[in-house]
């Protein structure tokens, strides 16, 4: 298999998600309305590509291809459009198909900046490899929730900022209210916090059985990022937490669970010295 | 003109020239309608005829081998008893291009009072379903018609001529939507009464809210609205426990003191659920404290805000008429050199009423 292959297949995908945020901004300059179905097709579409691109991927890593930052980015991309595939018909919130491009846009064009995210890795022992992966796909899965999180956060603090300040004009006439998009934030919440917290069920067992292998920085960023988006869950559903508040705070949470695949990454530096190569071969052989 | 020439016309009286007192006055009713089809469609000249009647305008649009506008106003200033000179006078008559532009015009709404308003779109179907009823529309004025209405829908789905609402009691349910998106749960109280008050209560039933509230401090005037709008009337001592499940509220009492002042609204708000809450003041002077705005998810809007949200919807409406017109121009273009609409030779000008 040809590792550019992969790669160009994760671009093209990417590069169809961005014709369908510029398709939509075009849209909305020229005709100020624009058809919600061009829009979902070409994201499906993107989607179908960028699947295609992972699965050659996880054929060369001979796993789920969440190994370097990368490829973490690129299934953060891909689980966020998949929600949005799946959920956006049902809640037809305005411009949260928009927006979702634009963060996948935003994220493709990070993981494409950076070549050296996209190094070589150490592939995982055969022993507990499935329920290791099983956790890091859960774990990026909820990322990927966390980001139409984020967007649906977007949506209410501009939509806010409109009521607050009588913007109703260019792209504020198109939002969603804001009780919809704060359902949508809610809901969001409880899924994403859910899958995390199975994701970290799943890779516990695993922890607990190797404990020796237990990346600790990994852990404890994850588990931070995990309590932070509890307490989040538990203050909103205690109304403790709300509105504004409520948008910024989950805004804010999705970089840190950004930002925190780098340090996570990195503290594997070690073992791409192993590999030295492409990941195409398993430590164990 | 060619007396063989069968030309397209629209003469007509509109709210352009004449002030309402007139319109009212020439204002046909049902009976003085056929009255005025039945004339019109005697004289020799004239082919075919669809007569417009709404509350901003008169016309008569039609297809003849001569065109004068004293014969019509001549016509119906007798049906409708008023000065033929006067009418005439005040009437102006459009033939072929300049006609069927303004036809498209004027059922696309560019040349309504309200600019963009939808409600001349549907006048003009019944106008012209009227006239096919009585069987006073041929081929080329069907065809006028018909592309009409097809601008019209092009404009209303590719421009945002309709935009915006542009009238204060729909511009507040807008505002009450933004916030909500539904107002079918919605809990809206309604404190004093007035007319705009009524009418935007009126409006927030039409886009579903079903759940409300009278409060007055004379509790028969309450109870009055309460019983033409279908809503419950409650005691104005009673206010504070109501306030509580409140999503909307609207306040229009003529009180020279502010019926909710920034800490009532405060204490409110430590009691009631996270939801948010919309105030529309349309009192003078003011019942909501402007303070109030400032407290986060309370949207405080009066009367001068949903005024010039009306006027800066209209403002754009009225930017999106250029584009409108463009459009309209290039389909009257197609329709009369494009030959979609024939001007026919013809030498019997009785075609369709012997058809």
């Amino acid at each position: 298999m040809d590792l550019s292959t992969d790669v160009l297949m994760i671009g093209v995908g990417n590069l169809v998600y961005t014709l369908g945020f510029v398709t939509v901004i075009f849209y909305l300059i020229r005709t100020r309305h624009h058809p919600r179905w061009l829009l979902y097709f070409l994201i499906a579409s993107g989607y179908a590509i960028q699947t295609y691109g992972l699965y050659l991927r996880g054929i060369d890593v001979q796993g789920c291809p969440v190994g370097n930052t990368f490829e973490i980015v690129q299934f953060v991309i891909w689980s966020l459009t998949f929600c949005f595939l799946v959920l956006g018909p049902a809640f037809r919130l305005s411009l949260f198909g928009f927006f979702t491009a634009g963060l996948a846009v935003l994220l493709s064009i990070l993981s494409f900046v950076f070549p050296a995210w996209d190094t070589p890795y150490a592939l995982f022992s055969a022993s507990g490899k499935a329920s290791i992966e099983f956790h890091a796909a859960l774990a990026v899965f909820s990322y990927g929730i966390f980001g139409l999180l984020a967007v649906s956060s977007i949506l209410y603090i501009l939509q806010n900022f409109s009521l607050k300040h009588h913007r109703f004009k260019g792209i504020y006439a198109f939002l969603p209210s804001l009780v919809e998009s704060e359902t949508m934030t809610l809901r969001m919440l409880i899924a994403g916090s859910s899958i995390l917290t199975l994701s970290l069920i799943v890779g516990s067992i695993y922890w607990l059985q190797n404990a020796a292998d237990v990346n600790w920085l990994k852990l404890v960023f994850t588990i931070t990022v995990w309590l932070a988006y509890l307490v989040v869950l538990f203050l909103r559903l205690g109304n403790r937490l709300y509105a504004r508040k409520l948008a910024w705070t989950c805004i804010a949470l999705f970089l840190v669970a950004l930002v925190s695949i780098w340090p996570i990454d990195a503290s594997r530096g070690g073992s791409k010295e192993i590999t030295g190569n492409l990941p195409s071969k398993s430590l164990d052989e | 003109m060619s007396k063989s020439k069968l030309s397209f016309f629209c003469w007509g009286v509109s709210h352009h020239n004449t002030p309402i007192e007139y319109r009212e006055k020439i204002s046909p009713g049902p009976d003085q309608l056929d009255q005025i089809y039945k004339a019109l469609f005697n004289l020799d000249w004239l082919n075919e005829i669809t007569i417009l009647s709404t509350c901003n305008r008169l016309e008569v649009y039609g297809t003849g081998y001569e065109t004068e506008k004293q014969s019509i106003a001549k016509t119906l200033s007798k049906i409708l008893k008023v000065d033929s000179n006067g009418l005439t006078e005040k009437s102006t008559l459009l033939l072929e291009e300049e006609a069927m532009r303004h036809l498209f015009s004027v059922t696309a709404g560019l040349d309504s009072q309200i600019v963009g308003e939808v409600e001349i779109t549907g006048q003009v179907k019944q106008a012209f379903l009227y006239a096919a009823k009585q069987r006073t529309v041929g081929k080329h004025l069907n065809k006028a018609f018909q592309k009409s209405f097809q601008a019209c829908k092009w404009i209303r789905s590719n421009t945002n001529i309709g935009k915006g609402q542009i009238n204060v009691a729909t511009v507040a349910v807008d505002l009450a939507l933004k916030v909500f998106g539904d107002l079918r749960e919605s809990t809206v109280i309604v404190i004093g009464a007035g007319d705009i008050a009524e009418k935007t209560v009126a409006a927030l039933r039409s886009r579903g809210a079903k759940n409300l509230i009278l409060c007055n401090r004379t509790f028969s005037k309450a109870q009055e609205l309460a019983e033409s709008i279908s809503g419950n009337a409650v005691p104005f001592e009673s206010l504070d426990c109501h306030f509580l499940q409140a999503d909307v509220v609207l306040c229009s009492t003529s009180s020279p003191e502010m019926v909710l002042s920034k800490n009532r609204m405060q204490k409110f708000l430590k009691k009631r659920s996270i939801k948010p809450i919309c105030l529309l003041d349309l009192a003078l002077p003011r019942d909501i404290d402007p303070g109030i705005d400032h407290l986060p998810n309370v949207f405080l809007y009066n009367l001068d805000d949903l005024a010039e949200i009306a006027e800066s919807n209209l403002t754009a409406r009225k930017k999106e008429l250029s584009h409108c017109h463009e459009y309209i121009e290039k389909k009257v273009q197609h329709v009369v050199h494009g030959h979609t609409l024939p001007t026919v030779e013809n030498n019997n000008p009785r075609q369709i009423k012997q058809a």
